[in-house]
């Protein structure tokens, strides 16, 4: 497996709801990749810091995740951090493209800490997310949109199946 | 000499016609004016019925009310050169000009001849439908036989009364079947126009660009796919503003089915509204995602800050590969 797809499992490793087949390859591949490695320890950290219902966040957890706001110019992310307490580095830790969550992990971990009721841990999970690309001023493109721009076209061909067709139009629109 | 000729013309009467002109001439306004209740079935994961209440007339004018569990959802109408989308619940309409079949790069004729060449089509007999003696026209995809479509086709009327949709796997994605059939009777009621107090939105028709139109009118650099399922040509470009970005809608056509592909700029974020997805794997692009339609399949990813959908037919690996070849 390569290492985009143990980082896909490894919020559900850390979870221990994997298949024995998945669990054996995270735990093959583990000891000869530093970056998965180290996700895994900060997933491991943040659901710890979760389950502890402490407002209190790991310091170097803190650290790193001003440092990835500044980085990423998200002075909101930045701000919320420092307001429960901790101090960005003097410098910033080099940090690979690669060795973020994916949205999909980050929107996993988000729901199950807000779900759980404890603020910090929104907070938190609000900070993972920004850390994935969703910042302030990108624009959501509904899929609904575009399957109705398909459809219009699909409507245009000489042979088209109208009914199949019409029966879908604007069902999706708001 | 009388006799062969009498031969030649008993055959040629008994000879079935051309099953893609039948489609073709399915499409067009009854000669007399009809209403059927038609059921439509839909593969989306679960299977998604709905009844639609049909109402067609010789001027080309039909109306359709979509009906789900709540009552009628929506109300489609297609007169003359406008088509209205009506959701009673919402007491909302949204009217745009229908799409100039002549504004395309390739006018019906040639989509026809590109359909013929890529799928076999065969017209046969079969019991009646709806009491209505019907040819039942098969059409298969050439490479491999498989079957893409069914249609039961009324031979006096030239309706369609049943059809299936088939993916290149096989899987059935979607069917109709017309459950009533009567003639109209009264005259056509007047234009189509929305009920009283209801807000009216105006749509944007689609139009049909070349690629360095669509990259000027958006301010992309227009990124087709490289390589396409075969059978399939770019067909025109359009472009899409669902918010304040400009989208690019490329639009490929086998003479028969459609595949979209969809270039949207940085910092926009896709919206799946819930639907069920699964992540799938797209060599050198970020977050691909897949999920099941009634269109068939939507495949989307990322790739240097762009993000990209497809959406068609085609089974998995061929719109990854697809995928793959986009820039």
């Amino acid at each position: 497996m390569t290492c985009e797809d143990i980082r896909r499992t490894l919020s559900a490793y850390a979870d221990a709801q994997v298949s024995p087949q998945e669990a054996a390859a995270v735990e093959a591949h583990l000891p000869g990749c530093e970056g998965c490695a180290r996700q895994l320890r900060w997933i491991r950290a943040m659901k710890a810091g979760v389950s502890r219902a402490s407002t209190e966040m790991p310091a170097d957890l803190r650290a790193a995740l001003l440092a990835e706001a500044r980085r990423r110019g998200a002075p909101e992310v930045e701000a919320a951090l420092k307001a429960k307490g901790g101090h960005p580095p003097a410098s910033e830790p080099a940090r690979r493209p690669s060795e973020t969550l994916s949205l999909w992990e980050a929107w996993r971990l988000s729901w199950r800490l807000t779900a759980a009721g404890v603020a910090s841990a929104a907070a938190l999970a609000t900070a993972v997310i920004v850390f994935n690309g969703v910042r302030a001023g990108t624009e959501e493109v509904p899929l609904d949109g575009l399957l109705e721009a398909h459809r219009s076209y699909a409507l245009t061909m000489p042979a088209a199946d109208a009914e199949l067709v019409y029966a879908d139009l604007g069902e999706d629109e708001e | 000499m009388i006799a062969s000729l009498t031969i030649l013309a008993v055959l040629c009467a008994a000879a079935p016609p051309d099953g893609l002109e039948l489609m073709r001439r399915a499409g067009e306004p009854p000669r007399e004016a009809y209403s059927a209740l038609v059921a439509v079935s839909e593969a989306r994961g679960k299977v998604k019925e709905r009844l639609v209440s049909v109402s067609a007339w010789p001027s080309g004018r039909v109306t359709r009310e979509v009906s789900g569990p709540s009552g009628v959802e929506r109300v489609i109408a297609v007169d003359a050169d406008l088509e209205w989308v009506c959701w009673p619940a919402k007491k909302t309409c949204r009217r745009r000009a229908l799409p100039d079949p002549l504004a395309r790069r390739f006018a019906p004729d040639e989509e026809l001849d590109r359909a013929s060449e890529n799928y076999a089509v065969s017209v046969g007999t079969v019991a009646p439908l709806l009491g209505r003696k019907a040819w039942l026209v098969e059409v298969r995809w050439k490479t491999d036989g498989a079957l893409r479509r069914r249609l039961w086709v009324d031979r006096e009327r030239g309706l369609v009364l049943k059809a299936e949709r088939y993916g290149p796997d096989g899987q059935a994605l979607s069917s109709m079947e017309l459950r009533k059939l009567e003639r109209q009777a009264g005259g056509e009621p007047a234009r189509f126009a929305p009920p009283p107090g209801y807000r009216v939105l105006d749509g944007v028709e689609p139009e049909f660009l070349e690629l360095e139109q669509a990259g000027a009118a958006s301010g992309l650099e227009p990124r087709p796919a490289r390589w396409v399922p075969p059978g399939f040509v770019l067909e025109s470009v359009d472009v899409l503003k669902p918010g304040s970005k400009a989208l690019i809608h490329y639009r490929y056509s086998d003479g028969l089915s459609v595949l979209s592909l969809f270039q949207a700029p940085p910092r926009t974020r896709l919206s799946f509204k819930g639907r069920t997805r699964e992540n799938v794997k797209v060599a050198g692009a970020q977050r691909a995602t897949a999920l099941r339609a009634a269109e068939g399949l939507v495949l989307a990813w990322s790739r240097r800050g762009h993000r990209f959908v497809l959406v068609g037919e085609s089974g998995l690996e061929t719109l990854k590969k697809v995928a793959e070849s986009v820039p």
